[in-house]
């Protein structure tokens, strides 16, 4: 993988499909979005295998002094950055696989050999990398075809995010055109569907 | 026909309710019109006070008013709420602990002391802090006559390590000029430690009026909180200023009469609109004049506070040595300040510095269980483990058994 990725969370439980990582709530930022990239090593002592998944969800847990507070006329201010910077309110994230990748560059559109373990680091994947994953549109189907998942809305916002990596305007032009006809291809019985991404993609 | 109990138990229970809430609503309605009538004559208290002092009664635990020169001027006045201080330190402080057990892997205990830091008005994070500690050897762990200590023993140490810490961390902002600095304790003032359970409780005594010179020395607003207090000084009082003369004897203050069975906080609950407190009152008990004996500036006075915003009226007791006590401007801006806190919270009125003071220090069930397979594999390590008591394998399986992990969600199920 690419050299210092940025490390947003840790592996809380894992299946081969996906896998969901916990962060504290003060470390979540614009990059930590629906439909970001991530990766996570996988288990096992041989070859380094990376899982390469999408988020999917996210969702920040409450207990009852948060819903205490919620109750109260006006939320003080420093008791709204204590409880933000100081108590322990985990994040969790929810990951898709879509892919995994060797350290010698071979990526692949399925689902990881292994899971990764418990307390796995999960980082964000790297721009370059990325562009490199979406050369070939093969994880699309995983997309659609995943159970309770919002899979147009993943797709598009997948999509989306790659986009934004793109410096050439007529680049960015081409993949999007790329991943209509794919979308296109997969759904040919779903017309309806298939449009109904496509505006996603457009915004 | 004998009469069939089982059709009439209901109204009996509803008739026991009745007499009962009848009852107790008569003598609290004799009470309040006690304190809107006696506890206002200021010369009558004084009296009766007097003399219950000088006589040889000995049996009088209520309120007493302040010494001249110090305190409010009416007793039984009901003070509002003063401007909010625009900045202020409060540093909270609350402990945790677990006890020796015999059935544990090794004799120890453990104390967990947090404070919290809360920076009223200057828009600064909240800064928490915990000092956990253990203690496992004899001279921690063993009386004068090597028998184990009580748990009692443990608690006063774990009240005395928190206010060492609010002491210390008080030292440090008024070296800063603080103006308005609070240390806030979860409970009352008056601590009995003499109690005979108590191991080395002279020490203990010793060193909390060092802490509390310390606190003075420093200019600290030092405050015990009791929330739903069970005190009944100003039931006492009420009872002593409702008897004739000839009846102030122990016979008749050995118990509080006819208002027998209520307490403060029944009466305030009556008495207090929200966001009032009253006049200062100190309790009238040979501790507190022990600690009067060491310095005037140590005598425990307190004030009763409605901290809700609603009609439900929520009492607590706020403890105070004597040197804040003696100064109206700072009781205001504590009452202001204890009134802000506890708005936070919303529908439960509580200090929001000591809810998180005490979510830091708490040493949860899991906690303890961590701490025991921590010092079971060192023992282990170490070939110390005891042989008595339970199994270690069987320990090793509850730990085991006991930790649940949560399934991933989409499971390897794909369509």
């Amino acid at each position: 993988m690419t050299d210092a990725p940025e490390q947003i969370g840790h592996v809380l439980r894992a299946s081969t499909s996906g896998f969901d990582f916990g962060t504290r709530g003060n470390r979540i930022n614009e990059q930590h979005s629906f439909g970001s990239f991530v990766f996570t090593q996988v288990a096992g002592d041989g070859v380094p295998c990376y899982a390469i998944g999408l988020i999917y969800a996210i969702r920040i847990s409450d207990d009852p002094f948060v819903r205490e507070l919620v109750m109260a006329e006006a939320l003080d201010p420093s008791a709204l950055m204590d409880q933000r910077q100081n108590r322990l309110i985990p994040i969790e994230t929810m990951v898709l696989n879509v892919g995994y990748s060797y350290a010698d560059g071979t990526i692949v559109h399925s689902m990881p050999p292994r899971p990764p373990l418990s307390l796995t680091p999960v980082y964000l994947l790297e721009h370059d990398m990325v562009l490199a994953f979406v050369q070939r549109t093969d994880f699309f189907r995983i997309v659609l075809n995943a159970g309770e998942v919002p899979s147009d809305d993943l797709l598009a916002a997948s999509i989306r995010h790659c986009g934004m990596f793109y410096t050439s305007e007529t680049e960015k032009a081409r993949f999007l055109v790329r991943c209509g006809q794919q979308v296109a291809r997969l759904l040919t019985n779903d017309l309806r569907r298939v449009q109904h991404i496509i505006n996603l993609i457009r915004g | 026909m004998s009469l069939e109990y089982n059709k009439i138990i209901h109204d009996i229970e509803r008739m026991g309710r009745y007499l009962a809430y009848r009852d107790r609503d008569e003598i609290l309605a004799k009470a309040v019109k006690l304190f809107k009538t006696k506890a206002g004559e200021r010369d009558f208290v004084q009296a009766r006070i007097r003399a219950v002092r000088e006589s040889d009664v000995s049996g009088y635990r209520g309120a007493a008013m302040l010494a001249q020169g110090g305190g409010d001027a009416v007793l039984n006045e009901r003070h509002k709420l003063s401007t909010v201080p625009s900045q202020a330190v409060i540093i909270a402080a609350d402990g945790s602990q677990i006890y020796p057990s015999q059935d544990a892997s090794a004799l120890y205990y453990l104390l967990n002391i947090a404070t919290l830091t809360y920076y009223h008005g200057y828009n600064m994070t909240p800064e928490p802090f915990t000092q956990p500690e253990m203690f496992y050897t004899d001279a921690y762990l063993l009386d004068e006559h090597k028998q184990l200590i009580s748990n009692r023993t443990v608690n006063s140490r774990r009240t005395m390590r928190e206010i060492r810490l609010l002491a210390q961390q008080a030292r440090r902002f008024a070296q800063q000029g603080v103006e308005h600095l609070i240390a806030l304790h979860d409970g009352n003032l008056l601590k009995f430690f003499a109690d005979s359970d108590v191991t080395d409780s002279n020490t203990l005594i010793q060193e909390y009026m060092a802490l509390l010179h310390d606190l003075r020395e420093n200019q600290t607003t030092f405050a015990g909180y009791i929330d739903n207090p069970r005190s009944s000084y100003w039931i006492s009082l009420l009872h002593l200023l409702d008897l004739e003369d000839h009846q102030i004897t122990d016979m008749y203050l050995h118990n509080n009469g006819d208002l027998e069975g209520l307490t403060d906080l029944d009466l305030f609950e009556e008495i207090l609109k929200p966001g009032q407190r009253t006049s200062l009152i100190v309790q009238n008990s040979p501790t507190n004049y022990d600690y009067k004996r060491v310095s005037p500036d140590y005598e425990i006075a307190a004030f009763y506070i409605n901290t809700s915003s609603t009609a439900q009226a929520h009492i607590a007791r706020v403890d105070v040595p004597m040197w804040v006590a003696r100064h109206p401007a700072l009781i205001d801006a504590l009452h202001a300040l204890l009134i802000a806190q506890c708005r936070i919270q919303g529908i439960r009125p509580y200090p929001y510095v000591l809810t998180r003071a005490d979510e830091l220090a708490y040493v949860g069930g899991i906690d303890r269980e961590n701490v025991e397979q921590l010092l079971w594999r060192e023992l282990l390590k170490n070939n110390r483990i005891k042989q008595r008591g339970r199994s270690a394998k069987a320990d090793s399986k509850d730990f085991a058994r006991e930790t649940t992990r949560q399934d991933h969600r989409l499971g390897g199920e794909m369509k």
